[in-house]
């Protein structure tokens, strides 16, 4: 049988990121929608099928971020927008891996405040891939914890139920002593922090 | 604040961040967060947690979702199911007809370049990279501030212009209306940017190209470079092109 999809408009994908619904289903209309076209402008600019999908990942990561923290106002289509993120991710990695990238100008077909945004989301990104490997010092069940919590939006009542704890006050007691664990790291790696403090404050 | 446990006062910080304190609550955690700098520290960590932990959600998502994709056969196509269409209907369908075909009469009719050209037209935005030498900067500056014709003298100034000098002067010339220049100058960009291994500019030009041939009344090599760029889902500008776009530039071509 053919498989219907289902194509959502851009503003039904920019509302419900915004509202916090579940992205899960969003995130694969995404991908089936633009990972074909970006991942050909990876390929052909010295990338290889895996850098493809890694950068396509990270430029999904950096769209959401900006769409939730209302700063994508929609003056361009989602296509063109998330093309021009994956644009300045990719050169920033060609900079890095020393490829000679003959423009030192980027252009995007995109408004000069998307543009700052972009730059913007793209710098921040670049920090909070470094305090996410903190994420990996917690444990398992520390993680899911906190994600159920924090990205899932459970309640704690759910939660205990789920994680098989005894009560729902020995789940929070466990949430605390993670979210005390990930301070900790915080507090250990103060450049880390600061700097990634700055941009939350000036984003 | 004290009279709180610390798991209360971390739930305390979740409501605060998520804007769920009342009034009164809000006032008594704000004195708290301006006098008491360990309590202000713990607040921005827990702060910057939630950015994290949202960040690490979203990502392992991202990675689901990447591996399912990845065992998923091509994207199917959509789908239409077809209905019998009943007889009374072809009557409404009939005036329908000829209601579209009056609609069409009148498009065609009051279609000309210009329109068509109008109608995809935008100014190319440009941003500064902040490593650029001043005096480029100061070059493009003119475009940026939409200073045409001191970027064209600025550029053919120039001892080496760059690729991207070369585009934006194409689009210069756009809005100065010297269309026979825009067009040499992206065809110039095309050719240099075939060269490189970083053909970065390939989209851009080529739909800028396209605009300018439909300026220039150019109709056939306009919708050659158009059926390129529709034809082409990895194109940048494919989204910008569609079936009826390219009929009425066929109309105009054939009624030319």
């Amino acid at each position: 049988m053919t498989k219907v999809i289902q194509k959502s408009s851009d503003k039904e994908i920019i509302d419900a990121i915004k509202n916090g619904k579940k992205l899960e289903s969003y995130i694969k209309e995404l991908y089936r929608l633009y990972f074909n076209s970006i991942a050909n402008f990876i390929t052909t600019n010295s990338g290889n099928p895996e850098d493809a999908e890694d950068f396509f990942q990270e430029a999904l990561v950096v769209f959401i971020d900006l769409v939730r923290k209302d700063k994508f106002r929609g003056d361009s289509s989602i296509k063109t927008f998330l093309y021009a993120i994956t644009k300045n991710l990719w050169l920033n990695e060609l900079k890095k891996r020393s490829r000679s990238v003959v423009r030192e100008t980027e252009y995007f077909n995109n408004t000069e405040h998307e543009t700052k945004v972009i730059q913007h989301g793209v710098n921040e990104n670049e920090w909070r891939r470094q305090v996410l490997a903190f994420m990996d010092r917690l444990g398992d069940n520390c993680k899911k914890i906190l994600v159920l919590f924090y990205y899932e939006e459970m309640s704690m009542k759910d939660i205990y139920k789920v994680m098989n704890y005894e009560s729902e006050q020995v789940a929070r007691n466990m949430k605390y002593r993670c979210m005390k664990k990930l301070h900790e790291l915080l507090d250990e790696n103060p450049k880390i922090r600061q700097s990634f403090k700055n941009l939350l404050i000036h984003g | 604040m004290d009279k709180y446990s610390e798991i209360e006062r971390a739930d305390l910080i979740d409501r605060y961040l998520t804007k769920g304190l009342s009034a009164q609550e809000k006032t008594t955690f704000e004195q708290m967060l301006q006098n008491n700098p360990s309590f202000k520290q713990d607040v921005e960590n827990m702060e910057i947690s939630r950015e994290i932990i949202f960040n690490y959600g979203l990502r392992e998502d991202i990675k689901r979702v990447r591996n399912e994709m990845s065992h998923e056969s091509k994207p199917a196509s959509v789908h239409t199911e077809r209905k019998l269409f009943p007889l009374y209907a072809m009557r409404v369908a009939a005036s329908l007809l000829l209601l579209i075909a009056a609609f069409f009469w009148f498009e065609y009719a009051t279609l000309s370049g210009e329109k068509l050209y109008n109608e995809k037209a935008s100014m190319y935005q440009a941003s500064a990279y902040r490593g650029e030498p001043t005096d480029r900067q100061e070059i493009k500056n003119y475009y940026l501030n939409g200073d045409f014709v001191n970027y064209i003298n600025a550029y053919q100034a120039a001892e080496n212009p760059s690729v991207e000098d070369i585009f934006l002067a194409g689009n210069a010339y756009l809005h100065l209306n010297q269309t026979a220049k825009a067009i040499e100058s992206f065809e110039k960009v095309l050719e240099i940017d075939e060269a490189l291994k970083v053909p970065l500019f390939k989209d851009d030009a080529e739909y800028y190209l396209a605009l300018a041939e439909v300026k220039q009344g150019n109709y056939e090599a306009a919708i050659h470079w158009f059926e390129g760029i529709e034809n082409n889902d990895s194109h940048q500008y494919s989204d910008k092109v569609n079936t009826t776009y390219l009929w009425k530039l066929k109309f105009l071509d054939w009624a030319k």
